[in-house]
This record gives C-alpha cells, sequence and structure tokens, in this order.
C-alpha cells in the first residue's frame, strides 16, 4: 500500500495509548522509537509518522475570514502534515513539522467533542477531519475512522465528513454509520491530478471508492478545490464531472463546493523550490482582501459558472457551493447571495437536512 | 608572512596565470590618476611557484598599466613556493575587504575562489556579512553560478548596468535568453526593483507558456520598443513593462482599460474621480471629488445625481 509508514516517532505521553497499539498491530514491520517529546524539525520524511500528545483545542472553526463567506465547517483536529506531497498545498508552509503527526491522546478529544455537542443541542454540527491533513491517509493504519463514524452515529445534532484523495475506504465497511457520516473528495481535472497531485489516487480510483462507500450506505460530498485554469479546462473538468455522475447516484450527494486556486504569497517560494515543474502559481493572480493570491474575478466567476451550469445541467437541486468567496462572485454566478436564504452555514445545514434527514431538535 | 621586498622585471610575470585573479574593470580614474602621479606606491604580491614562474597575487590593475606604460621594473613582495596558496588567497582576501568596495562579479569571483580553501560555514560566517551579503543557506552557491557565468553578465554587474539582485537570477538563466535579458537590461538602465520585476515576468511568462525566455523578449512588440529611435530609455522602460504586464496579466489589463475607457465615456467632470476596488476585487468603489468651496460641491453633488442615474455609469461598474 502506498504511502506506509515505516518509522513510527512516539511521545511518551502516548506510549501505551489506543493509537499506538493499533499502529503497532497494523505495522508489525515499522520501526518504533519512544521519546520523552517531538520537537520540531525542518527535516522531512514521507515515511515517518508521529504521535504526539496535543495540548490544544480539538474543535476548531474553519479559518474563514469576513471578506469572503465561510461554509461555518468545523475542524476536528485530530493532526497535522500529508504525505500526499501536491504541489499546491498550503500545509508545505509549515516549515517546521514537515512530516505526518497524529494526536495520540485521542480519548481528550473525544471527551472535548462529546462536551460540546452536548452543550449546543439545538445547533447542527458539521464536523470535518480533512482541513490540517487528509481524513483517511492514515486510516488503515489507525483505524482511526472506526471509532470517529460510530461516535456521530449516535449525535443526533451532528454530522462528520471525511475529506481525502485516498481510497482507503476499508474500514468504513459495515461501520453503524447511521447516515452520520459523509465521504467526500477532492476532484480535480485529470491533467491537474497528473501533474500536481502525483502521489494521490487517481480520479478513477477516487470515484470508484467513492461508489463502493455510497453502497455502503454513506453520504457523498466532492470538493473540485483546489480549480485550476489551464488551457484546455473545459474539457478536464467535463470529463471528471461525467465520470463522478456516471459513478454515483446524484441523490446520494449532499454538496458539491468549487474553490479556485488561491494560496498566501509566501508559499509561492516554496512552491518554486519544491516542485520548480508546476505552473499553478503562474496564472493570473491578484491579491485578493484577505492578502491571499487568488484568481483574476472573471477568471474565478468563468470557471464557477461554467462548473455550476454543468452540475445544474444533471441536478438542478444539489446543493452547489463558492468556498471563500464574496457576494459580487456569488451573485455572477448563482444570481443571489448567501445572505438572501439566510447565509451559506443555513445553506449547507438545510442540505443536511434535505439530503441526510438529520436537523437538530 | 615570510615574503621579501624585491624587483623584479615585468617580463619575469606569468601573465596568463589567472589562478588569483579576480573579475575586474579598468582601473578607476582615482587610481589611474594615482598611478600617473606616483606610480605604483603599494607593491603587488607575487607568488613564486614550485614550477618558478611567478604569479600575479594582488596588484592584477596596477601591474597591468605598468606594462602598457611601458616599465622595466617594480617593486613587489615576493611569496616563496613554498608559501600555501590557500592561505595566500586568504590574505589577498582579507586584503580586497579592507580596501574599496568591491562590485558584484569581484565579489562572486572572491567567493568562488574562497570555496576552493575554506569550508560553507567559515565563508557564511566570516566573509558573506562582510561583503554584506545575507548569510543565507544556498546564497554561496548563487554567488559562484554568478563567478562562473559570461563576460557580459560579469560586465554589466560589475558596472551597475545590472543589479546585484537580477545578476544572481540570471547567472541560472540558460544561454541564449540570459544573453538577450543582459542586452535588455542595459539599454532600459532602469532601477533594480524594476530590473527584477522585469525578470520575473519574463521567467514566469515562459513558464506558464512553455517556451523559452528569450522566445518572450524577442517578442516583436518588445523589439519594436527597443528599436525605437525616439523614445528615450525611461520611455522604453515604461513601454517594456507595460508590454510584459498585458502578457503576464491579460485579463486584468483588458479589464483596466475596458475601466479607462468607461470613465471617458461615462463624462464625468474632471473633478470627479472613480476608483475601482484594486485589482477589481470585492465590490467596493471609491468616489474622490475635489471642490474649493460648499457652493461648488453642492453643485458637483447634483450634477452626479444625473451621471449616476445613466447607462454609462452603470457599465462603469459593471463586473
Amino acid at each position: 500500500m502506498r504511502n506506509k509508514p515505516s518509522k513510527i516517532l512516539v511521545e511518551e505521553a502516548c506510549r501505551t495509548s489506543r493509537l499506538v497499539e493499533k499502529l503497532r498491530r497494523n505495522l508489525p514491520a515499522a520501526q518504533f522509537e519512544v521519546v520523552e517529546t517531538i520537537s520540531d524539525s525542518p527535516l522531512r520524511d514521507p515515511r515517518r509518522l508521529e504521535v504526539v500528545q496535543f495540548r490544544g483545542r480539538f474543535l476548531k472553526s474553519c479559518p474563514g475570514t469576513r471578506h469572503y463567506f465561510c461554509c461555518g465547517y468545523q475542524i476536528l483536529h485530530f493532526g497535522v502534515q500529508c504525505s500526499l506531497n501536491c504541489t499546491y498545498c498550503i500545509l508545505q508552509a509549515y516549515l517546521n513539522h514537515p512530516n505526518l503527526r497524529i494526536f495520540g491522546n485521542q480519548e481528550d478529544l473525544f471527551r472535548e467533542l462529546r462536551q460540546e455537542l452536548a452543550t449546543h443541542r439545538e445547533r447542527l454540527y458539521r464536523i470535518g477531519t480533512g482541513e490540517f491533513t487528509d481524513s483517511l491517509l492514515v486510516d488503515p493504519w489507525t483505524e482511526f475512522s472506526r471509532d470517529l463514524v460510530p461516535f456521530f452515529a449516535k449525535q443526533p445534532n451532528a454530522v462528520l465528513e471525511l475529506k481525502t484523495k485516498t481510497d482507503f475506504i476499508d474500514n468504513l465497511r459495515d461501520l453503524d454509520h447511521r447516515g452520520h457520516t459523509l465521504a467526500a473528495w477532492s476532484l480535480n481535472a485529470a491533467p491537474i491530478r497528473r501533474r500536481e497531485e502525483t502521489a494521490a489516487t487517481t480520479i478513477k480510483q477516487r470515484l470508484a471508492a467513492a461508489k463502493k462507500v455510497a453502497q455502503w450506505g454513506y453520504k457523498l460530498a466532492f470538493h473540485f478545490d483546489p480549480m485550476i485554469e489551464y488551457p484546455g479546462w473545459r474539457e478536464g473538468y467535463r470529463e471528471v464531472l461525467d465520470r463522478l455522475f456516471s459513478s454515483v447516484d446524484t441523490s446520494r450527494i449532499v454538496w458539491i463546493s468549487l474553490g479556485a486556486f488561491r494560496f498566501m504569497p509566501e508559499l509561492k517560494p516554496i512552491i518554486q523550490r519544491r516542485h520548480p515543474g508546476s505552473t499553478v502559481i503562474y496564472g493570473e493572480f491578484i491579491r485578493g482582501l484577505d492578502g491571499k493570491l487568488r484568481y483574476f474575478r472573471d477568471i474565478r466567476v468563468e470557471l464557477y459558472a461554467w462548473m455550476v451550469d454543468r452540475i445544474r445541467e444533471v441536478d438542478a437541486h444539489i446543493c452547489v457551493y463558492l468556498c471563500m468567496e464574496g457576494e459580487d462572485i456569488w451573485q455572477q454566478v448563482f444570481g443571489f447571495s448567501p445572505q438572501e436564504r439566510g447565509g451559506l452555514p443555513a445553506m449547507l445545514d438545510k442540505a443536511v437536512e434535505t439530503r441526510m434527514g438529520i436537523a437538530p431538535r | 608572512m615570510n615574503s621579501i621586498h624585491e624587483d623584479l622585471t615585468i617580463n619575469d610575470l606569468d601573465w596568463q596565470d589567472r589562478t588569483f585573479a579576480l573579475f575586474a574593470l579598468e582601473p578607476s580614474a582615482e587610481l589611474r590618476t594615482s598611478l600617473q602621479r606616483h606610480g605604483i606606491l603599494s607593491p603587488p604580491w607575487i607568488w613564486q611557484k614550485p614550477n618558478g614562474s611567478r604569479v600575479i597575487v594582488d596588484g592584477f590593475k596596477r601591474l597591468f598599466w605598468a606594462r602598457r606604460e611601458g616599465l622595466k621594473t617594480f617593486e613587489c613582495l615576493i611569496f616563496p613556493q613554498d608559501y600555501d596558496p590557500a592561505r595566500l588567497m586568504i590574505e589577498r582576501a582579507a586584503v580586497k575587504l579592507s580596501g574599496a568596495p568591491l562590485n558584484t562579479a569581484e565579489k562572486s569571483q572572491l567567493i568562488a575562489r574562497l570555496t576552493d580553501h575554506l569550508s560553507q560555514q567559515e565563508l557564511l560566517r566570516l566573509y558573506l556579512p562582510r561583503l554584506g551579503i545575507p548569510a543565507k543557506p544556498g546564497a554561496i552557491g548563487k554567488w559562484v553560478r554568478l563567478a562562473a557565468s559570461p563576460q557580459e553578465l560579469l560586465t554589466a554587474a560589475a558596472c551597475d548596468d545590472i543589479c546585484e539582485r537580477a545578476a544572481l537570477q540570471l547567472a541560472d538563466w540558460e544561454g541564449e535568453s540570459q544573453k538577450s535579458m543582459v542586452a535588455l537590461l542595459k539599454q532600459l538602465r532602469c532601477s533594480s526593483s524594476i530590473q527584477c520585476e522585469i525578470l520575473d515576468r519574463v521567467k514566469e511568462i515562459a513558464l506558464r507558456d512553455s517556451i523559452r525566455k528569450e522566445q518572450v523578449l524577442t517578442d516583436p512588440a518588445i523589439t519594436d520598443i527597443i528599436l525605437d529611435e525616439t523614445v528615450n530609455h525611461r520611455e522604453k522602460t515604461q513601454l517594456v513593462r507595460a508590454r510584459l504586464y498585458r502578457r503576464r496579466y491579460p485579463r486584468v489589463a483588458a479589464r483596466e482599460e475596458r475601466f479607462v475607457r468607461d470613465m471617458n465615456a461615462a463624462g464625468l467632470p474632471s473633478n470627479v474621480k472613480i476608483l475601482p476596488p484594486p485589482s477589481f476585487e470585492g465590490a467596493t468603489w471609491q468616489l474622490q471629488l475635489y471642490f474649493q468651496n460648499p457652493q461648488q460641491l453642492m453643485e458637483m453633488l447634483q450634477d452626479l445625481k444625473h451621471s449616476v442615474r445613466t447607462g454609462q455609469f452603470a457599465a462603469l461598474i459593471r463586473p
């Protein structure tokens, strides 16, 4: 199996944790080393997996900014970094801990989650694990999903979104998810997948995995993010949409998000150094209101409007939303602003209610 | 030092041996005047090599002047054949560092020479700061590559026709592209920041379009600007920048041009200005009014009420 860790570095505080026990069982050939604390180091080793004691908040709000509409998603912070090495990835800017790091004190994570969900029963929580790492990249060995999915099955006011570029879905089979988990894939045009996501699974493999989990009763979500403008982008994205809609029944899809490539200016020299062959940073980028570089607005509108039209041809009712875009772009793409529908979080809550049948009582 | 002062004849020197040579321009006006008036005041350094030949270590400009002037002998400091050439190079570096500021080409060659004798750490810690170079990892490699660059680039860098940052970047450009860019920058004689902007634009266009950099530079529009004898170097610089900007950001540039056209068509008074959001991002536009008294402001606001209701104004702020 690709991306299999072979060196496991464990902090003393996590030595006897369930997570480490599972890693020892699932990675018998790996070399384990226990240290007092794992210090930051700039040395990148894709075979290394670090297990640390996390002392911060596990549940965080999506780091949106006031300038653009945010989905109001909550991030369950169970680890950080990714070994898929996608050229455009923001995680490359985390220079001091370049290796995959998972939090060993998962009991604390579940305690915090339980408390939070019980405190606001009137509120629907859309929680995902795919912000600071890939949700399923190390799941074959950590089996984290086998704890997380059944936990969410019992929460009346929460849904879990597992977002991935892998096809590591085996742990999801036979879990009692009760429709509270969305399996989500990041998708991109095939030429972008080949050039910029070289260590991730192919689009075909991702869609095959999506088809399988849909058969296991899971709801689905797809994220075209980052969308990249390149010569022939229409054909590329049309092809992946065609493949998507011929692979899965659209009624299983709760939402599709679109997000044009955007990045912190500091990431540009990092991409130039680490991926000199990549041209993703040479589009027509301007400085956005949040300081990030993003495609000039007309390009974003063109990308989004084209995608929305194609999606609407297949299913006029799928919730399609834009990740981190402003009023003017929404108006041009959809003809309305999320504010007219109670805000973007409310639109997504509505999609959960309509397509998953889940709403807080 | 175990060196001795001695008189040598000019013809005793091995003029072909460039072991200790750094890239140098012609002597400065001050040095030329001093040499003409007083001759060689500070004795050059010569190393007697184990094979018996005598090579110049320090004092190239003075000795080349002496040879041109037809001097037969000169006083020098001779280093014996058992003298460690590495030590000699380091001592030469010490002399250079305590003298007049080095130009970019000299700095690069000094660093390149010292890499043969010193560790990277020593160079980073002891020499780069004295040369005014930030001691960052990778810095030495860049300077060594510049030192090995063709004469055109080194000369342009030494004369300050090309700034240090641009010269270091250009050292990594392939032959023809480097040559074309050196020629362009020499013509434009623009500031360091503009040189770097031009370099970045050309590089990014080439990478984006999968073409060679010299293909960007031989764009007929750029060639026409360069050959145009009716504009001076400042105007040429602005025209080249505008051309590269349009090529790098075609849709942003088109939107800006459309805005200028719409602004003219809107027929707003000259003391009213509409400013679009930066890069047309977001929906917040600005209005600037220039007035001298309340009466004038009142009249302008009345006129504006009428103007903003027109189709031209709507077109102006249309996305």
